[in-house]
């Protein structure tokens, strides 16, 4: 009969309306099964058979996901190796998503090893021309060094798979587990700069190969800016050695410069045949035992390059040296200022506009396969750098954050854990206090409301619940509380109870409690705008949770006690 | 005229009656209100007669507190021990699934890499070990030390989590947290005072909000408890949080007539115990549970913050609020005394 009445109260149908319209948002499946796409490698096997790379900022929920392999299901990442594991080369297999059903084939892996023998090739490569905008195929030829190709085994299949998530609150990464990299520009920067340095790392770590990216801007009270990128998963340290570059790649003959990364450079040779360890050099031991190996990979200039390099070129002298015929100035490259290789030009170049230059460096290491792998890691920085081009600004990494996933799963177990049992020790504690259940009771069912449309508005606006939230929605309940308490008190107890109208109780009871709501939010307001934004998720969540109090839970609740005890 | 005339008689002995009981009722409630004062045994006459001697304790602790601050600045240079976040520096976080002794581990990197300035703790889930915290100021720390610690535990290199903080950015933290802490501070003393709109009683209550934050940093201080930014994001709640108890004080005293002042101090203090002590069972459990060193720091400065301001809301602030009451009424009455004469 009460519950009757209480239901059709306005106040409770809005407390009501707000949590079934937190729970959509929220979307949650406890029995979600599968694995989630968080991204799909270029060229690999998946990519080729149609499986798409997920849209950034899509809802959790909405991400597709893996159900069967072969018609067998998969419900975790070892269930997926171990089918992987059994792959053999050519096998074609089929993933069925909750989309589509996709057929892949296993693809070969191959080792080359370089002979020392050149061949000449015809190629078709693409030139994207600057100035018309358009991309044209040139074919041509070219001499390219002999090479092995040894099956080794099955490429990776190019799927970024992570244990299918249930519901679509977004797991901030002290939870989910990935890299946060805080970096600061050195000097002032402009907005329009800061934008650009956005996009260009965004590209960076695209080329690089990784795509569940956020990169985006802060700023302090100081107004010192930041940019703030994310990795989702685990990162390699060789990322944030990529970010801190400024990345500004200039070649120089004699102190002149002939060309830089980006514009300059039309094409980047990545792929085996005009790109690796430089098989006529290959690796070396030192004097001190330590190994080093060259690597080289091929580019192509523009055409403006190409004539600003035979301008500086045609005047210098030729130099014999071991029997070959070099000109009397090396071309030096430089990254961020810093020598990185000094090559010496072939007398032939002299004066002509060429434009496919091959850029070479090198790698040590204690072993040689040390050096190989420090080698091909400078070389894939490199190669990124220059298709990317450089920042308009220097950074400086001033904070690095890595979680491992196994502790981020711990955390939300935890978190969950605290919220329930410190629900109901609250519970008990008021239940001891009052002796009445119609005041625990209701409590109960508002403090878990309030986190119940605190996480659907999260999940709504695609905010990310880190630690610091999860901190924030707990003070925004334990407000929620004290706020109870003070209806309850005001409205239940003392002497007034008996003369004064409900109204009037009601109105004394918020009174206090808008004074305690607007104290808490200017208290949290300038945390907004604090320590690079890191702590913005904890002043949101508060300032978002102790609003959701005060204009629907707590109305809700007096609603509530008033039906219950009015007789 | 169907009524006999004792039926009319009854009715009007009914009327009178009734009109009897009201005026009774009326009575009974101005006895009520203003009845002088109950008469308190035990601990609650001494809460009500001595308050002015009770005043003393709370400013005793703060001036304690303070020059304990003080101290504290003075030996260290810092009136806070800085943690990695706000100073600059790594943290590395290893979950476990085999129980390690932390002194071990501790006395392992000493001896391994005696150059680096570490910290081991232990973090603990209903009394079971969880996860170990590695902390150093030293930025360049994390590969030695994981290479150490990955001996005693196998596969630590794949299962840590790592943070660093470089030594300007956590000074910026530090220097920017405090800004928004000045701010907070100033802005809920603002709304304050736009509430009460008199001097004393909003003087009274941010003076409670004041020592709460300085008593229990000098606490935090004292246990020796570094401070992150988590840490300091604490004291923004507790700001939010003590204030709380010394509005409803003010608003039940100063806004509302019945009752004497005394008894309107302890509905006041019933309503805001039942709301510290709830907030406090919560961050209890928080404490015994967590896992995870940002949620304990903050639960630690809570608890703390919150026995502090029982003290802070229910001595201080209440005694001074009665110092004022009492101040007033003395002149009200020195003057309506006066008038006459004139």
């Amino acid at each position: 009969m009460k519950i009757k009445k209480a239901i059709r109260n306005v106040r409770v149908i809005i407390l009501l309306v707000f949590l079934v319209l937190a729970l959509i948002a929220i979307h949650p499946n406890p029995w979600a099964r599968g694995l989630a796409i968080r991204s799909v490698a270029k060229n690999s096997s998946a990519s080729i058979a149609g499986i798409q790379s997920p849209t950034p900022g899509i809802p959790p929920m909405s991400r597709e996901r893996i159900l069967l392999i072969n018609n067998r299901p998969i419900n975790s990442l070892k269930d997926y190796y171990d089918f992987i594991n059994t792959l053999e080369v050519n096998r074609t297999f089929t993933i069925k998503t909750n989309k589509n059903i996709y057929k892949l084939t296993a693809l070969p892996e191959y080792k080359i090893t370089y002979l020392n023998e050149t061949e000449n090739k015809t190629i078709i490569e693409e030139v994207h021309n600057e100035t018309t905008n358009e991309t044209v195929n040139i074919t041509r030829t070219i001499e390219v060094q002999k090479f092995n190709k040894e099956l080794i085994g099955v490429a990776d299949i190019g799927l970024g798979l992570y244990q299918a998530p249930t519901t679509n609150i977004r797991q901030g990464l002290d939870l989910s587990g990935g890299s946060r990299v805080v970096l600061k520009p050195e000097g002032k920067i402009n907005q329009q700069d800061l934008d650009f340095t956005i996009d260009n790392i965004k590209q960076r770590l695209n080329v690089f190969g990784l795509t569940d990216i956020s990169v985006r801007p802060a700023s302090d009270l100081e107004g010192n800016n930041f940019i703030i990128v994310e990795i989702a998963g685990a990162t390699k340290e060789e990322v944030r050695e990529l970010l801190a570059k400024q990345g500004k790649f200039e070649a120089k003959i004699a102190n002149n410069t002939v060309f830089r990364g980006g514009k300059d450079i039309t094409y980047v040779c990545r792929s085996p045949d005009c790109s690796g360890i430089d098989p006529r050099v290959g690796c070396g031991q030192t004097a001190g035992g330590d190994w080093t190996c060259r690597f080289r990979f091929s580019i192509a200039l523009s055409p403006e390059a190409a004539q600003r390099q035979a301008n500086v070129t045609k005047d210098l002298e030729i130099v014999v040296e071991e029997e070959q015929n070099y000109l009397s100035e090396s071309l030096l490259l430089y990254l961020d200022d810093e020598l990185v290789d000094e090559l010496k030009i072939g007398a032939e170049l002299k004066g002509n506009p060429v434009t496919d230059i091959s850029i070479s460096g090198s790698g040590i290491g204690k072993t040689q396969q040390a050096a190989m792998t420090d080698a091909l890691k400078n070389m894939k920085r490199l190669q990124t750098i220059l298709i990317t081009g450089s920042l308009p600004v220097k950074l400086k990494i001033v904070k690095t954050d890595t979680i491992s996933p196994a502790l981020g799963e711990k955390f939300i177990r935890n978190a969950m854990l605290i919220g329930i049992v410190a629900i109901f020790a609250v519970a008990i504690t008021v239940f001891i206090r009052y002796k009445k259940l119609v005041i625990s009771i209701p409590m109960i069912i508002i403090m878990g409301s309030e986190a119940i449309i605190i996480l659907g508005i999260a999940a709504l606006i695609g905010w990310n619940l880190d630690l610091a939230a999860i901190a924030g929605i707990i003070i925004a309940i334990g407000t929620g509380v004290d706020d109870q308490i003070v209806i309850a008190d005001e409205t239940l107890t003392g002497e007034r109870a008996k003369y004064a109208s409900w109204k009037d109780k009601l109105k004394k009871a918020f009174f206090i409690i808008f004074a305690a709501y607007f104290t808490t939010v200017v208290a949290m307001l300038p945390l907004w705008f604090a320590g690079a934004g890191l702590l913005k998720g904890f002043a949101l969540t508060t300032i978002l949770g102790v609003s959701i109090g005060v204009l629907i839970t707590r109305p809700a609740f007096a609603a509530i006690i008033e039906i219950i005890t009015q007789h | 005229m169907g009524l006999s005339r004792r039926e009319r008689r009854e009715q009007r002995r009914r009327l009178l009656k009734e009109r009897r009981l009201q005026q009774l009722r009326a009575l009974e409630e101005k006895e009520k209100l203003s009845i002088p004062r109950r008469e308190h045994k035990g601990f609650l006459k001494f809460y009500d007669r001595e308050y002015k001697k009770l005043l003393f304790i709370p400013f005793i602790i703060l001036l304690i507190a303070i020059i304990s601050i003080i101290i504290h600045a003075t030996i260290t240079g810092d009136f806070i021990n800085r943690g990695v976040s706000l100073k600059g520096g790594i943290i590395i976080t290893l979950p476990i699934t085999k129980p390690v002794a932390v002194n071990e581990i501790e006395g392992l990197i000493k001896t391994r890499l005696p150059a680096y300035d570490i910290d081991v703790r232990s973090i603990a889930e209903f009394g079971e070990q969880k996860a170990i915290i590695i902390s150093s100021d030293n930025l360049n720390a994390e590969k030695d030390i994981l290479q150490v610690v990955e001996e005693k535990i196998p596969g630590a290199k794949e299962q840590a989590s790592v943070e660093t903080t470089g030594p300007s950015l956590g000074a910026g933290f530090f220097k920017q947290t405090m800004i928004a802490l000045v701010i907070a501070f100033v802005f809920m003393g603002i709304v304050v005072f736009l509430y009460f709109r008199t001097f004393v009683p909003s003087m009274a209550a941010i003076l409670s909000v004041f020592s709460d934050i300085v008593v229990t940093l000098a606490i935090i201080d004292l246990l020796g408890i570094k401070l992150s930014t988590a840490g300091i994001a604490a004291f923004l709640m507790l700001i939010g949080y003590s204030v709380d108890t010394d509005i409803l004080l003010s608003t039940r005293v100063l806004k509302r007539k019945e009752g004497s002042v005394f008894d309107r101090i302890l509905s006041a203090a019933k309503t805001g115990l039942t709301m510290n002590i709830t907030t406090m069972v919560a961050v209890i459990i928080a404490l015994i549970l967590t896992q995870s060193e940002t949620i304990r720091q903050i639960m630690t400065i809570l608890l703390i913050g919150l026995l502090v301001d029982i003290l802070n809301t229910w001595v201080q602030n209440t005694g001074i609020l009665r110092y004022y009451l009492e101040y007033k009424s003395r002149t009200r009455k020195a003057s309506v005394a006066e008038t006459p004469e004139e």
